[in-house]
């Protein structure tokens, strides 16, 4: 990788540990989101540095602004409270426990990535959009067509679980 | 693109019948007909087309999704347990008025996903089948009335099930990377052994995660007996059964990449005893019936990965075939349980006590579940794991057919515990409420307990069917 490349992927990678930091540590359910979308920002530029620019925007168009801004008008509709059990600090050893944890699967995994890394590109190969979202609609049209069943089922599903809720 | 309807005459039928269900649920007109009394019949006709598509054949949709003898074998296995669990479930007393025609909807749905996924030749596909089918199930757990129970064990499943299949996607994305492709066809081609593709077999073992956590295999049982706890006893059948056929087809499928002696193949060996004596040692503790039903579920798994580690044809029927007597026997269990607890508490052991006195039919069925479940002839069980030694033995993997073996003695103790309570316990239950004694309640222990006999003393029939979907497997 050239310097220029090092020094976007370093600061990616800031926005997003940083944004990760925030969106679980923060008192304010407003302010961890706002940690969520720097995060999801911070990813997308990853996509930039990987040559995949569609990726990218889509990132930004649906994780940030329809499904951040969903989480919004939900926390805004519920009325969360500030003051509930979780927005109590953690005490230490839970977080410590929790940070231990978190860490776990990249100590695992990390090593193994560097004693063998695999076979790769020295630049990223460009992709047409063509050539996407041919293999969206052939070979994988049946996973393609599956994504929104699921959609469908977890919304139904939703719906259901909330109506309970409603009229107790 | 090829799509030949033809083929796909079992999905197409269920379907149907969660098309139907789901507009009964929206809107419930005045004339419809409740939905518990038709969908029984419907069920019937969803197993009746799955038997009619028994030897269909052929590859859709650009090769992702494989028509054939094994994909056949287990939709038959999905449509037939989905008719018991719908059966099962019409007499659901912790169920509100009014929501039954959405629970059987995501009962369909999660029947119909669990037929995509016998089917799925494709990483992504098969990902996708196994979370419509889990979905659908994290909607019915916590629709037991309104206790903490349900609600704990939804939580619960929900968020376990959601870090197991993130775990799942993640180890997706590495196979990608290493292999390049997602089609179980290409990558057998491939090597996955350790030396020649670590990153891919990093991947592998994080995908399959996932399904191990569908399967209860040990490390991913923990949700189990609290889920089934937590559950309405007519839910726990429906998830303690079905979904456990999905996540042994898979494992058939993979067979494919998992070669013996491969380190992975070794890994998931040591998880299957693991999982078969934890499974056995904590059963043995439990006062609830459910929980230890949980438990011996975990075990199960272990047993049924003794066929899948052999790498031949007879290894994965014998996995298929134990598969299905697992279905067959648990759903007999779980009948008796929800027929004696007619107002859905959950059973404690000691509630069985006497049993034969109130209702010696429910008695004997539950006489027979147990003995299945032990594994002793001329019951069902004895031959699935019949099955699984001889089809296990001598292929590198002795001590897991010796674990399995050891196992099984541990397990005699607390299955046999359920039958001494029917038998032997005197009768102290006269405030409980009457097990539920109706012609449907007896005829259905009754030809569920005909089943796991009839497996058991002719069971040629189908493990035939069963070892020409694994031959297929291996070309």
């Amino acid at each position: 990788m050239e310097t220029p490349a090092i020094l976007a992927f370093g600061f990616y990678f800031l926005v997003i540990v940083v944004g990760c930091f925030m969106a679980v540590g923060s008192a304010s359910l407003v302010r961890a989101l706002v940690g969520l979308v720097a995060t999801l920002l911070g990813v997308a530029g990853m996509y930039l540095l990987l040559n995949a620019p569609f990726m990218a925007f889509m990132q930004i168009l649906i994780y940030v602004g329809a499904i951040c801004v969903l989480i919004f008008f939900a926390l805004m509709l519920a009325r969360a409270d500030a003051d509930g059990d979780e927005a109590d600090p953690a005490p230490a050893p839970r977080v410590f426990k929790g940070v231990l944890a978190a860490m776990l699967p990249g100590a695992l995994l990390a090593p193994i990535l560097l004693l063998h890394p695999t076979a790769s590109h020295l630049l990223p190969p460009d992709v047409p959009l063509a050539d996407l979202g041919r293999r969206l609609m052939e070979d994988y049209v049946l996973p393609f067509e599956l994504i929104s069943v699921v959609l469908l089922i977890s919304m139904a599903g939703a719906v259901l679980l909330v109506w309970e809720r409603r009229d107790k | 693109m090829n799509l030949d309807l033809a083929l796909l005459v079992p999905e197409c039928a269920m379907l149907l019948l969660v098309a139907v269900l789901f507009v009964q649920a929206l809107s419930a007109g005045p004339v419809s007909v409740a939905a518990h009394r038709w969908l029984p019949l419907g069920a019937l006709a969803v197993t009746a087309a799955a038997v009619a598509g028994l030897s269909a054949d052929g590859m859709l949709l650009w090769d992702a999704y494989k028509v054939d003898a094994l994909s056949q074998f287990f939709k038959l296995c999905v449509a037939g347990g989905f008719c018991i669990a719908v059966l099962n479930a019409t007499r659901q007393p912790t169920l509100e008025e009014g929501k039954r025609a959405d629970y059987f909807l995501f009962l369909g749905v999660s029947a119909w996903g669990l037929m995509l996924l016998a089917s799925s030749a494709e990483l992504v596909t098969l990902y996708l089948a196994l979370e419509l089918s889990s979905y659908s199930l994290y909607v019915l757990i916590p629709l037991r009335g309104r206790t903490r129970e349900g609600a704990e064990a939804g939580v619960k499943y929900i968020l376990f099930g959601a870090a197991a299949t993130a775990i799942s996607l993640y180890g997706l994305s590495y196979i990608m990377a290493a292999q390049q492709t997602t089609y179980i066809a290409a990558l057998a081609a491939r090597d996955w052994s350790w030396a020649a593709s670590p990153m891919a077999v990093v991947g592998l073992s994080l995908f399959l995660c996932g399904m191990f956590y569908k399967l209860a295999l040990f490390p991913f049982h923990f949700w189990c007996p609290d889920v089934y706890q937590g559950a309405s006893n007519e839910t726990a059948a429906y998830v303690a059964t079905l979904p456990k056929l999905g996540a042994v087809v898979v494992l058939v499928r993979l067979a494919a990449v998992l070669h013996p002696g491969l380190e992975i193949t070794t890994a998931i060996a040591w998880l299957g005893v693991i999982s078969m004596t934890f499974g056995n040692l904590c059963a043995l503790a439990q006062k609830d019936v459910k929980r230890m039903l949980g438990f011996s579920s975990v075990a199960h798994a272990g047993y049924v990965t003794v066929g899948l580690v052999s790498g031949t044809a007879e290894g994965l029927a014998a996995a298929a075939f134990y598969a299905l007597v697992y279905v067959v026997m648990n759903l007999l269990c779980f009948w008796v349980v929800a027929r004696v607890a007619v107002d859905g508490r959950n059973l404690v052991l000691s509630d069985l006590n006497g049993l034969h006195r109130r209702s010696p039919v429910l008695a004997f069925a539950l006489g027979v579940g147990a003995f299945a479940l032990v594994g002793l002839p001329p019951t069902a069980g004895f031959m699935g794991k019949l099955f699984l030694i001889t089809a296990a033995w001598n292929h590198g993997y002795n001590w897991l057919v010796i674990a399995l073996a050891l196992n099984s003695a541990i397990a005699i103790y607390y299955y046999l515990s359920l039958v001494r309570h029917a038998y032997t316990e005197p009768d102290e239950n006269a405030s409980l409420p009457a097990p539920d004694q109706s012609a449907f309640s007896l005829g259905g222990a009754v030809a569920l307990a005909a089943a796991t006999l009839v497996l058991g003393i002719v069971p040629a029939p189908l493990f035939e069917k069963a070892v020409k979907a694994g031959m297929a497997l291996f070309g």
